[in-house]
């Protein structure tokens, strides 16, 4: 009998942010074992908000990601802020979704260029790929850096924002920063284009599965920051009602919470998103889809890539319409008085949904917090999308292989661990 | 980020909110009570990974300093690092570039700036705690004031 046993494990870290393991035995040709395992810090940021004041909230739970700070304290305002009375002025709206998309290109950018491209290229990393093709790795920075440069223009810096705040911002821009910002949003169209096209003509498995999409939609436009929850199955839910059909459960083998809709796992993030909305795309956008033959909705994981791509060059778009016709407001933000209650709030990370509740007492202080984050909604599917690939792929096929294939499938999702690259760890016993 | 025109020398302290992985924070934080010249930059960077390249093109002289975990020397020991140490230590962040592939990367793009040094303090796996071992806090205080005394 011949057993291999194949573990997956993120090293040691310094950064208390993102660990996961995978476990994965394979014993006469059948697939034993599989369990997947990632350490989540939002549920430690939980503990933490209790007993501070709400208008600390924004600051502390951009503290909770390195990557999407601006989608915590979207999510977070949101939820706080529907405890209200006065709404958000049209400017704070609009200029919050235009945050929001500095998130998603840097996002989006350094996922495709540092981290999915190598896969697909055949490379070990960004770093042996960039000596091959320098040009790709610094477009895929140049891209980074704008979308950074979008945050810092609201958020006053890139890394953990501290411009947004109850109520709108606490700084509005000046219009020559926004005028210069804008020209360097249209130069990168043309790049952001030719991204697309480049990924399109990729090699990329053909692997269509069965899953279930979930994502926020809004009627006026292409969901980001704002939004109900939309599914394939055809549920629509307020922020509300996301408890009554999503449930959380521990798993003997995670720290994790594993999330499923109603029993069943699902997907959430970019190719979700674009399955479910991708008739609000601009026209420009509709014709790409064309151009690359991008037949949707999508039940190839592998086209999460193309989703990412088309993504950025939305929010290129976006940002552009927007700040084009800004002005400078009376106030960046409007006085808000939160009643005791309640609060729910979500929006549409990069890597999907991320849900936020907050009860709030009479003396303004958080009692409880819960935040969904999208990592822990998607591990059933990655668990589901692994049993499934790598049985298609070969259980024979030899060891290297089926891990550099693990490592792609789990990449398509964009959890927190997929960007330590390259992060599994093999051991092959026989007996 | 932009520097400013007569900002030439960057100091970078790297690390994360979580208890001892705020050791680079802290020389940042013990330099900013010093009086250091105008020419140079302190900043706090939180897990930056690839946006590191960002700020370093920027500047002619540059100081790294993160918190590395080892078993070799004591908590709170400070210590200079060559790239091939870094190389030799395990990804420091999972959610982006660790700082030794943000180094490498930028070395393959050939974007290395002209002067660059980095220095370690020694901490053990860091918890969920928001504050730092009075160990580190101490070897944070030495390394600031060692960068301060060879400032011109």
């Amino acid at each position: 009998m011949t057993s291999r046993r194949i573990r997956i494990d993120v090293p040691a870290l310094t950064r208390v942010e993102g660990e996961g393991s995978l476990r994965l035995e394979v014993r006469d040709g059948q697939l034993i074992d599989l369990g997947l395992s990632i350490f989540e810090p939002p549920r430690y940021f939980e503990k933490f908000l209790e007993g501070r004041d709400a208008s600390e909230v924004v600051d502390i739970v951009a503290r909770i990601c390195g990557i999407c700070p601006v989608a915590y304290q979207i999510s977070a305002l949101n939820a706080l802020e529907s405890l209200a009375g006065e709404p958000l002025t049209d400017w704070a709206r609009s200029m919050r979704r235009v945050f929001y998309c500095g998130e998603w290109l840097q996002s989006h950018a350094l996922h495709i260029h540092l981290l999915a491209l190598p896969d697909f290229l055949g490379f070990d990393d960004a770093v042996s790929m960039a000596a091959r093709h320098p040009d790709a790795v610094k477009r895929g920075l140049r891209l980074q850096g704008l979308g950074n440069a979008l945050i810092k223009l609201f958020g006053g810096r890139s890394v953990h924002p501290v411009g947004a705040r109850l109520g709108g911002f606490h700084h509005a821009p000046s219009p020559d920063d926004v005028t210069a910002i804008v020209e360097k949003l249209k130069a990168a169209q043309p790049e952001a284009r030719d991204l697309t096209h480049f990924c399109a003509g990729l090699s990329l498995p053909d692997d269509p599965q069965s899953f279930i999409c979930v994502a926020l939609h809004h009627p006026d436009g292409y969901a980001m920051e704002s939004g109900d929850i939309r599914t394939s199955e055809g549920l629509t839910l307020k922020a509300h009602q996301f408890e009554q059909h999503f449930h959380e459960h521990h798993k003997p083998d995670s720290t994790a919470l594993w999330s499923d809709l109603d029993g069943q796992p699902y997907l959430t993030g970019p190719l979700a998103r674009l399955n479910l909305n991708h008739a609000q795309l601009p026209a420009f956008l509709q014709q790409r889809l064309n151009e690359i033959g991008l037949s949707l909705p999508s039940h190839n994981m592998f086209h999460s890539l193309l989703a990412r791509a088309i993504e950025i060059e939305w929010v290129l778009h976006e940002a552009i319409e927007r700040l084009s016709k800004y002005l400078l407001p009376p106030s960046a933000h409007t006085p808000l008085t939160l009643t005791e209650g309640v609060g729910y709030g979500m929006s549409e990370a990069p890597r999907g949904l991320l849900w936020h509740r907050y009860a709030l007492g009479q003396d303004g202080l958080i009692k409880a917090a819960r935040i969904v984050p999208p990592t822990s909604q998607n591990q059933a599917r990655i668990e589901a999308d692994l049993h499934r690939s790598l049985t298609a792929f070969g259980l024979d096929q030899d060891a290297e292989a089926l891990r550099l294939r693990a490592e792609q499938v789990i990449r398509n999702y964009d959890p927190c661990i997929s960007c330590a690259t390259h992060f599994l760890t093999l051991e092959k016993h026989e007996r | 980020m932009n520097a400013h025109s007569a900002d030439t020398e960057l100091i970078l302290g790297i690390g994360s909110p979580f208890g001892d992985d705020q050791a680079g924070w802290a020389v940042i934080e013990a330099l900013q009570a010093l009086s250091l010249p105008d020419h140079i930059r302190l900043e706090r960077l939180d897990r930056p990974g690839s946006r590191l390249i960002e700020y370093l093109g920027q500047y002619d002289r540059i100081t790294l300093i993160d918190a590395v975990v080892t078993e070799d020397q004591p908590v709170g020991t400070w210590l200079p690092l060559s790239l091939d140490q870094l190389e030799q230590s395990q990804p420091a962040s999972s959610h982006g570039l660790g700082l030794a592939q943000a180094l490498a990367l930028i070395q393959a793009l050939g974007e290395w700036p002209p002067s660059l040094r980095i220095f370690g303090i020694c901490i053990d796996p860091p918890g969920l705690e928001e504050s730092l071992s009075p160990a580190v806090i101490k070897g944070a205080r030495q390394l600031a004031e060692t960068l301060f005394s060879e400032v011109d």
